[in-house]
């Protein structure tokens, strides 16, 4: 299907109403990182979350005007699961992939941001990759059930259950991980 | 952040988490680009970096359009603001050069699901040589690219974009302006500083729309054409074949 060139283009050097300028600079401000960190869980490289990111806003400046003010996270949400699917991402896919005690060594500073960021991801990558998308959805990113059942395409007590198995594989893996790290503390 | 609904459970980071969950999904919930990443994705989406809140990126980026603006001799007033305006001609080209690519078939409902995009990355192209037009436009040919930016080469530092930026906004400007003979120079001396540099196919096609301006139509064509052969498919190329006559918009 042949493209079309978004109407600032196509209507000339005029761009869109300033209203629309601005609402895209909130909606980036506001939601830039979760679409980011969408984009991360589906272990994409950081230059092509980078890229996928700018396609997601990109998008969503293209429909702005379809775009519910209520429901713009769940649009950027949905478009960047898209985007990440188009670059054959179809599932939630951790960039740390080795052994998870192989991988607590390289946590050197517990307490430090950073290093706890490695140790979500650690323990996310531990919970099944269906799940772990509805827990981080629900958990990390706060949208809501119905928000979540309509982005995934899946019936509002699959989202119910789902966050119910993700939040034990969860707890299993987190409370491993901590006993990892006092082991480590302690030797 | 929204509320989860009242028949699912509180959040963990509301309550109910070890302090060891709690601490490891608020640093979860923090994670996001750098502040240099955040900039230049800014920019090139066309939203301010400074309303998005990446104010030392920003400033380091004004700064760094101020120094171009010196090297390149030009005494165009452009200051942080005018960088990349909102889906201006250019600053879609900027984007779409290096992240739209293809065809996009958004034309659903808005509860639709999105739509499936082709690669945001292509293999880098090459612009055959100009020896058959006009010396100005023979001159330095660069190559010419619709990878995207984090594609070309290593990570780019802030300070290199910057200048390219502010190099690539200048020629913008002068072509704003309808002073093609001062884009074309300042494109020159882009793709001489920058061969294999991040903005090489939007200087290109600054080159062609000055060309246009010129009124020498027939090399901005030869360009165009060449412009199009290497860079199928994307929005940029599109745009430089209405340019040049080779397409009606």
């Amino acid at each position: 299907m042949v493209n079309s060139l978004p109407m600032a283009v196509s209507a000339g050097r005029s761009g869109p109403p300033e209203t629309d300028r601005v609402r895209l600079e909130r909606m980036f401000h506001d939601h830039h990182a979760t679409v980011w960190r969408t984009l991360c869980r589906r272990g994409l490289s950081p230059d092509k979350v980078a890229d996928a990111t700018q396609e997601t806003f990109i998008v969503a400046a293209e429909r702005l005007s379809d775009i519910r003010p209520e429901s713009e996270r769940a649009f950027l949400v949905k478009t960047a699961l898209g985007v990440a699917y188009s670059l054959g991402r179809k599932t939630v896919r951790w960039q740390l992939d080795e052994d998870m005690d192989l991988r607590l060594s390289e946590v050197r500073d517990v307490g430090d941001t950073r290093a706890d960021i490695q140790l979500c991801d650690l323990v996310l990558s531990k919970v099944e990759p269906d799940l772990a998308e509805v827990f981080a959805l629900y958990e990390i990113e706060g949208l809501t059930s119905p928000e979540i059942a309509a982005l995934l395409e899946i019936p509002l007590g699959s989202v119910a259950s789902r966050l119910r198995r993700a939040r034990e594989q969860f707890r299993i893996a987190a409370a491993r991980v901590e006993r990892s790290l006092r082991k480590e503390g302690e030797s | 952040m929204s509320r989860p609904q009242t028949d699912f459970p509180e959040r963990l980071l509301d309550g109910g988490a070890t302090d060891f969950e709690r601490r490891i999904l608020a640093a979860g919930a923090s994670k996001g680009p750098s502040p240099e990443v955040l900039a230049q994705m800014a920019q090139r989406i066309g939203v301010s970096a400074t309303a998005v809140g990446v104010a030392v990126a920003a400033k380091e980026l004004a700064t760094g359009a101020t120094a171009a603006k010196a090297t390149a001799g030009a005494g165009a007033g452009i200051g942080s603001t005018t960088l990349l305006p909102w889906i201006s001609v250019v600053a879609l080209a900027l984007v779409v050069a290096g992240v739209v690519v293809g065809t996009r078939l958004w034309k659903g409902s808005p509860a639709a699901s999105p739509q499936v995009l082709v690669p945001m990355s292509t293999p880098r192209a090459t612009v055959p040589s100009t020896s058959s037009t006009s010396q100005s436009v023979a001159a330095p040919t660069a190559p010419l690219s619709n990878d995207s930016l984090s594609n070309r080469g290593a990570t780019p530092s802030v300070s290199d974009l910057r200048e390219e930026i502010a190099v690539i906004d200048l020629a913008r400007t002068a072509v704003k302006a309808g002073d093609g003979r001062r884009a074309l120079e300042i494109v020159r001396r882009y793709q001489d500083k920058y061969p294999t540099g991040h903005f090489l196919p939007e200087s290109a096609a600054l080159k062609i729309e000055a060309l246009v301006g010129l009124g020498r139509i027939a090399d901005a064509r030869v360009l165009a054409e060449r412009f199009v052969a290497d860079n199928k498919g994307t929005m940029l190329a599109k745009r430089v074949a209405i340019l040049a006559g080779l397409s009606r918009p």
